[in-house]
């Protein structure tokens, strides 16, 4: 009975021993071991904008021939892709970061201090970069990542519905008060029915908001939420009132009916915030001629989220040399200038050279786009963002300008008797021990 | 003999190798290797940590937790019996002999082979409360039944009707007809948009059905009609009984689906708003995966393993006193 048994399980037995044996022993990652392999994980990215990039990886390699550059397409998910790749000892060299994971992944270790690798490159100058950009990917003197793009928020407007309703185009004048009484004068209601056809705007941002007016969604430490503050209420409750009470911006359900962008290019919209990387779908859509100015400013000035991206390279590279090349060659002078019609590039040479700000392509007031750089910022680092975000999102401000209870059309909350209650549960978040 | 049999079950173990083989590397190791992990903090990158039963400790003291099971055991408590009863219905209504039923059975099988992600876009077109389908269609009743009331309370104006019928004509009208529910974006209807949602997909459990109707012997019908029993009478002594084993399994199989609940809400909802559509997998993905605990994750699925594993006992307990078995 014991052979019979012992038999029986001899073949699936053999397998698994040379499945285990084979995931245990090393590969060799390299088949020619002359050249430092240097693997790029590339997040998620439409057709178009891969052609370029993939110009500009060969551009790399016909450049760097000693260096065998290898990219590999992460298609969905990215974060939870490297995370696992890194757990397994073989992540990628070089990792994409953006504001809102940068901070997980400093406080894991899982990527390198690059300040070394700048300061032994003597043609390479950091100051090239937005210095507040570079803020963003720092850990105070300690830079982790090298930004790419300098994504941040602006308004778009259709000129064409301005010129017909008699209404001037926003300028950097535009405070909260010019910008509700233009988007008053643009909304209508052309055939009576009680829906709106054309809305003065797309949804602004709450977080903008608080910023503009002299508020702050975390404190400087990020221990603490600030949305109880007099600043950050009446900037929620102008949120709310411009969705519900004014209702010249769509309110949440609206909007999950019918996104912001397609309305504007149906015509349906006549201002909406949006940032330069939604500039190809505009160009190849609108029918009409557009333009862009900064967002209106609130009683503390202008402010708006920056969400730009960055390379950094990763604590298991074996070539971390190598692969600082390709990050400075792709956010430099030959990469961003590749890239102009679709990013709005961090490396100032590029962002405010001719090619771009005179550029023969929409929209007109290229310069808008850098100066909306300056006002660019983000949350203070702390790796619970994420948590604390999706509790704000989910019991206060809903989340892009979807449903919360403040802008619940139904039944709105007030954010005067709501943030209080809700600002403890954040702050034991935001204060709470190693993750678990 | 005995020699005999022994090659056969080696054969056998040979034939199911390749799947027990994906088992234990696929299945039974990271199974494992989430018992260690659950008393561990760990964030996948740095190395993890023991913490003993502290992960446990802190699932009684989330209130997130207590939040997401009810959501998942109200949705479950919903979609699972009345997806059953529809299927039923579906497959007994499958199961006549009308022309171009094999069209009719595609088209209810149809949803179940399509991609989750492409039906959980349409539908949150579909529940949009403003200009989604349905609300469109409801409201278009809500006229219909206003001008009905309208019509009657003004032609029951006369000396003869009763005061108590006017005085309810005249109060529906002055209440009209009930504005269409939020479903995706009123917490208190997204869980019923799911629920509704959920019959999209009963063309599985029909199928299972419709085979087991096209199995039950013609002789017991007909012994039923000697008997005396009609259309109902047959359905209900012939073809229940006979079916109870696939309702039992069907209710089990549906019971540990919903209790998974996720594409969905993770596409439509991301478990909004105000956490009214946060199920437990979607909130164990969010702590593993988005806040990086990874230990308190793997505590949360084996709270989950044993929760179903021990309503699933009990559904077997209980089928004790409804299901037949044949002989």
């Amino acid at each position: 009975m014991l052979r019979l048994f012992r038999s029986a399980f001899l073949i699936p037995a053999a397998a698994v021993a040379v499945i285990v044996v084979a995931l245990l022993a090393k590969p060799e990652r390299l088949a020619d071991t002359s050249r430092p392999i240097v693997v790029y994980a590339h997040p998620p990215c439409p057709p178009q904008l891969m052609k370029i990039y993939e110009s500009i990886f060969d551009d790399f390699r016909q450049k760097r021939p000693e260096i065998d550059f290898r990219v590999e397409r992460v298609t969905s998910m990215y974060e939870q892709n490297i995370l696992t790749r890194i757990a397994g000892g073989v992540a990628p060299d070089i990792i994409f970061v953006y504001p809102q994971n940068f901070a997980l992944w400093v406080s894991k270790g899982a990527i390198i201090e690059l300040n070394d690798l700048i300061d032994q490159d003597p043609a390479f100058n950091i100051g090239d970069y937005y210095e507040n950009i570079v803020d963003i990917f720092s850990v105070g003197e300690s830079i982790y990542g090298i930004p790419k793009d300098g994504t941040s928020f602006y308004l778009t407007y259709n000129k064409g519905i301005f010129d017909r309703e008699g209404v001037a185009y926003p300028d950097d004048t535009w405070d909260w008060d010019k910008f509700l009484e233009a988007a008053k004068k643009l909304t209508k209601d052309f055939d009576g029915d009680g829906k709106i056809d054309r809305f003065g705007c797309g949804a602004l941002s709450w977080e903008e908001l608080v910023w503009q007016n002299g508020g702050r969604v975390f404190s400087e430490d990020a221990g603490e939420c600030l949305l109880d503050s007099p600043e950050a209420i009446e900037a929620l409750e102008f949120y709310a009132d411009l969705q519900i009470k004014y209702h010249v911006c769509p309110n949440p359900i609206e909007r999950s009916f019918l996104g912001d962008i397609t309305r504007f290019w149906q015509g349906e919209m006549a201002m909406m915030r949006s940032a330069y990387p939604h500039s190809a779908e505009l160009r190849n859509r609108c029918e009409f001629e557009w333009d862009i100015a900064l967002l209106p400013k609130g009683k503390a000035g202008h402010a708006s989220r920056a969400l730009p991206s960055a390379y950094a390279i990763s604590t298991q590279s074996r070539h971390p040399k190598e692969a600082f090349e390709f990050i400075k060659f792709l956010t430099g002078q030959e990469g961003m200038m590749q890239l102009i019609m679709v990013e709005n590039a961090a490396f100032k040479p590029v962002a405010t050279s001719e090619a771009f700000l005179e550029g023969d392509f929409l929209p007109e007031h290229k310069s808008v786009v850098s100066e909306t750089v300056r006002y660019a910022r983000a949350f203070p680092q702390t790796p619970y963002f994420q948590e604390a975000w999706d509790r704000i999102t989910q019991q206060l401000t809903g989340a892009d300008g979807s449903l919360g209870p403040i802008t619940d059309p139904k039944n709105p909350a007030s954010p005067a008797e709501l943030a209080p209650i809700i600002v403890p549960d954040i702050n034991k978040i935001l204060r709470q021990g190693p993750p678990k | 003999m005995k020699r005999l049999r022994g090659r056969e079950a080696l054969e056998g173990y040979l034939f199911i190798s390749p799947w027990v083989i994906g088992f234990v590397v696929f299945a039974l190791g990271p199974l494992l290797a989430a018992v260690v992990i659950s008393f561990t903090s760990w964030d996948l990158i740095g190395p993890a940590k023991s913490v003993g039963v502290e992960n446990y400790r802190e699932l009684a003291r989330d209130p997130l937790i207590a939040k997401s099971l009810f959501n998942t055991f109200f949705y479950a408590a919903f979609a699972v019996p009345l997806g059953v009863a529809f299927a039923l219905v579906l497959a007994v209504l499958l199961n006549t002999k009308t022309r171009g039923i094999s069209i009719y059975r595609t088209i209810v099988y149809l949803p179940a082979v399509t991609s989750g992600v492409a039906i959980a876009i349409l539908w949150k077109l579909l529940f949009n409360a403003d200009s989604g389908l349905i609300n469109e269609v409801l409201r278009l009743f809500g006229s219909l039944y206003e001008a009905a009331i309208n019509g009657m309370a003004s032609a029951l104006d006369s000396r003869f009707t009763p005061a108590a019928v006017r005085f309810i004509l005249e109060s529906l009208r002055s209440l009209g007809a009930p504005e269409p529910p939020g479903w995706l974006s009123d917490p208190a209807w997204s869980k019923p948009a799911l629920v509704v949602m959920s019959l999209w997909g009963v063309g599985a459990p029909t199928i299972i059905f419709l085979a087991g109707l096209q199995g039950i012997p013609r002789e017991l019908y007909e012994a039923a009609q000697i008997d005396g029993a009609g259309k109902f009478g047959k359905f209900r002594h012939v073809s229940l009984p006979m079916l109870s084993p696939l309702i039992f399994f069907n209710l089990v199989m549906g019971f540990i689906g919903a209790m998974q609940i996720f594409v969905q809400v993770f596409i439509m909802t991301d478990g909004g708003p105000q956490d009214s559509t946060l199920f437990y997998v979607l909130y164990l993905f969010k702590q593993a995966f988005q806040y990086l605990k990874f230990g308190y994750g793997a505590a949360m699925a084996w709270l989950l393993f044993f929760i179903i594993l021990g309503a699933t006992l009990v559904q077997f307990v209980l089928s004790k006193r409804w299901v037949q078995y044949e002989r």
